[in-house]
């Protein structure tokens, strides 16, 4: 078909414009014989005929001579696009460049952009794949860090249970001993080295066992309604005598606004505060140690102050770290856990603990903690606790029932509650003290958690079902026992760790028994 | 002897680096920069091949990278004596590209010598491709050169290998 002579007539021209046409003939010797067009718009200024066209056009090396073949976007070594044409022409060769420079920026362009879009995409998936290697990485890291975890505490439970057994019958005998009117003084002495020595051991086994315990996250906060003032009397009595020892003055006191009770976690308030107090008679060696007790509106303040040798202020910043000691506390006993136990504990229960202290002028540590009051019965709250660990009334005359397969934790427990005045009888498994307790209706049962035949919670529950209401306190030296759930879901009414201190108790089994209106 | 000609196609993935091993192969240049390539890009060099001072020139049409050809870049490797395939050592992927296009080549324009570069081996901390992948691909035969176009490592090697076997053919010995 032929185009009207106009239309040929613009295409003609659009050709001539747009596409810059250099027709070149060549030999089959690559000779240029003939040229028409711009060579100048092709970046092949200065040809001239007879010229090797291979020398500027490297292509046409090695290609068919008897087919018509295109080539687009071809670039020249002078930097020029071209679409390249060659066409067979008798025994010669055309070699037709048409202008392809607008076409080659703009397809670079775009191109130019898609190609980085891709490796900026690839990199991307790249990281998201590193990401989520690493991710899968760690989540098996974690898995296994919290078998470890798991094993760990299965370890502590076994462990705690395995020291704190022996403990309450060396530290009860060597008690006992030690209140022996005839001892020889020398051997009380002794009798004494042995007690520090076994009252040092236990509270490292305690705070080695709180602080893996609360690494492994194993330290859940219960709060329960607590009478914070007989909370703090069971403190006095436990920590009187070590400062009377020192003869240090030792005062724990709580101001008049300070609610009866309080729902806090009782028994990792009271660890808290026997660290504190602990450490503040350990190190003070004149003067007092004092425990003040406030409340401010939702908040449980406690500040123990010594008259001990302070704190330097490079250590302050570190105290609260595991098994950092001061300067001057290197050569006293210690794991350095005391501090960072509380800290944590404090922290699990959302409060906070402070330090005031400079060498020479004592140290006060406060606790703040959010607690929230209780209405209950109005108990004296004249300020000042009995620290003399007086019990007393008519509880100790009850029956007491212990039920217990070490036969050295009974003769212990049965020496100290006799002297105090109850009449006590034992049972060396779970079924005994069933049968024992049905037919003698003690007023009360200490009952250890692990004994042959019938374990601890089984012999409460039978007792429970068989109508025994009288309190059954729980002996335990297993950690993962030792919540008020297990107990009371048990049938228990209360629990102690062992090894316990005889003043707590005594207090315990007199505040069980006057609960149950004996 | 009197030197030969042979066309080389220059054959991979998109930024793998091809125009960068051409520049340093006939420049001994490299640019940091990145600049697509369009359509196709031809540089001459010649190369000795052997002690009796014989040479080749080499016809290097260096192609827009893709994964896949198109009828149309199948004819810029029409008439092509041998290729050099390149992949880049810190995109996994573009191996496997590289193989897609010889494949594509042979199936086109039957078997043609070849060596594979294993490029941008001087981006250390990104490289994905383990020892055990460059044994398994010599272990079946494919003449494989890790090579970097910035630093020129193995480039000069990797490609006298294929001019002297292009050479040998074009000279039938």
């Amino acid at each position: 078909m032929r185009f009207p002579a106009a239309v040929q007539a613009y295409l003609d021209d659009w050709v001539q414009n747009d596409a810059k046409p250099l027709c070149c003939r060549i030999s089959r010797a690559y000779t240029l014989k003939e040229m028409h067009g711009d060579p100048s718009s092709h970046g092949l200024d200065g040809l001239s005929l007879g010229d090797d066209l291979r020398a500027v056009a490297p292509f046409l090396e090695d290609f068919q001579w008897g087919t018509n073949v295109v080539l687009p976007l071809v670039s020249s070594v002078a930097g020029f696009a071209s679409h390249v044409h060659l066409i067979p022409y008798g025994e010669d060769r055309l070699v037709i460049y048409l202008d392809a420079r607008e076409e080659f920026a703009n397809k670079q362009q775009s191109q130019q952009a898609t190609n980085e879009a891709r490796l900026l995409n690839y990199r991307q998936n790249r990281l998201l794949e590193e990401l989520i290697d690493a991710k899968a990485e760690l989540d098996g890291r974690r898995r296994e860090a919290e078998e470890n975890s798991r094993r760990k505490s299965e370890f502590i439970a076994s462990m705690s249970h395995e020291f704190r057994t022996p403990l309450t019958a060396v530290i009860g005998y060597t008690r006992l001993m030690r209140k022996q009117s005839d001892l020889d003084p020398a051997l009380g002495e002794k009798v004494k080295a042995v007690e520090r020595a076994s009252d040092h051991l236990l509270s490292l086994v305690e705070n080695l066992l709180d602080q893996a315990r609360l690494e492994v996250g194993g330290v859940k906060i219960r709060h329960t309604v607590t009478d914070i003032r007989r909370m703090l009397e069971d403190l006095s009595m436990i920590l009187a005598p070590l400062a009377a020892e020192k003869g240090l003055c030792f005062e724990i006191t709580a101001d008049g606004n300070v609610p009866s009770f309080i729902e806090i976690d009782e028994l990792r308030f009271r660890q808290i505060l026997l660290n504190l107090l602990g450490n503040a008679i350990k190190f003070t060696e004149s003067g007092s140690v004092t425990l003040s007790v406030a409340w401010d509106d939702g908040s449980l303040n406690a500040t123990v102050e010594d008259t001990g040798p302070g704190i330097p202020k490079a250590d302050q910043e570190r105290i609260f770290e595991a098994f950092h000691r001061a300067e001057g506390a290197v050569r006293r006993p210690g794991a350095g856990l005391g501090l960072t136990i509380a800290l944590t504990l404090a922290e699990l229960m959302g409060g906070e603990i402070q330090i005031r202290s400079s060498v020479g002028s004592g140290t006060a540590v406060s606790v703040g903690l959010p607690a929230e009051a209780i209405r209950g019965p109005v108990v004296d709250d004249s300020g000042l606790l009995k620290s003399d660990g007086e019990v007393g009334g008519r509880a100790q005359t009850a029956h007491i029932l212990i039920a217990e397969d070490d036969d050295e934790i009974v003769r212990l427990v049965t020496l100290h509650l006799e002297g105090a005045g109850y009449r006590v009888s034992a049972a060396s498994n779970g079924r005994q003290a069933v049968d024992s307790a049905l037919a003698e209706s003690p007023d009360l049962i200490v009952m250890d958690i692990s004994m042959p035949v019938l374990d601890g919670p089984e012999a409460a529950r039978e007792l429970r079902d068989q109508g025994y209401t009288g309190p059954i306190l729980a002996l335990t030296g297993s950690e993962l026992v030792e919540t008020p759930e297990f107990a009371l879901g048990c049938g228990f009414t209360d629990y102690i760790k062992k090894p316990f201190h005889v003043p707590e108790l005594l207090s315990t089994l007199v505040r069980m028994l006057l609960a149950a209106r004996f | 002897m009197m030197g030969v000609t042979a066309k080389v196609s220059l054959v991979g993935d998109f930024a793998v680096g091809k125009t960068s091993t051409v520049t340093r192969f006939v420049d001994d240049s490299f640019s940091e920069s990145y600049l697509t390539t369009v359509g196709v890009k031809i540089d001459t060099k010649e190369v000795v091949v052997d002690e009796a001072d014989s040479r080749i020139k080499l016809i290097i049409w260096d192609i827009a990278g893709k994964g896949r050809f198109s009828d149309t870049d199948m004819n810029y490797v029409r008439g092509s004596s041998g290729y050099l395939l390149v992949a880049d050592g810190t995109r996994r992927e573009t191996l496997d590209s590289a193989f897609h296009l010889r494949d594509q080549i042979e199936e086109t324009h039957g078997s043609l010598p070849y060596v594979l570069f294993l490029n941008k081996s001087d981006l250390e901390e990104s490289w994905e491709l383990s020892e055990a992948v460059i044994s398994g691909l010599r272990a079946n035969g494919v003449s494989t050169y890790v090579t970097s176009a910035k630093t020129g490592d193995n480039v000069q090697a990797g490609i006298k290998e294929l001019a002297e076997t292009l050479h040998r053919r074009a000279v039938g010995s």
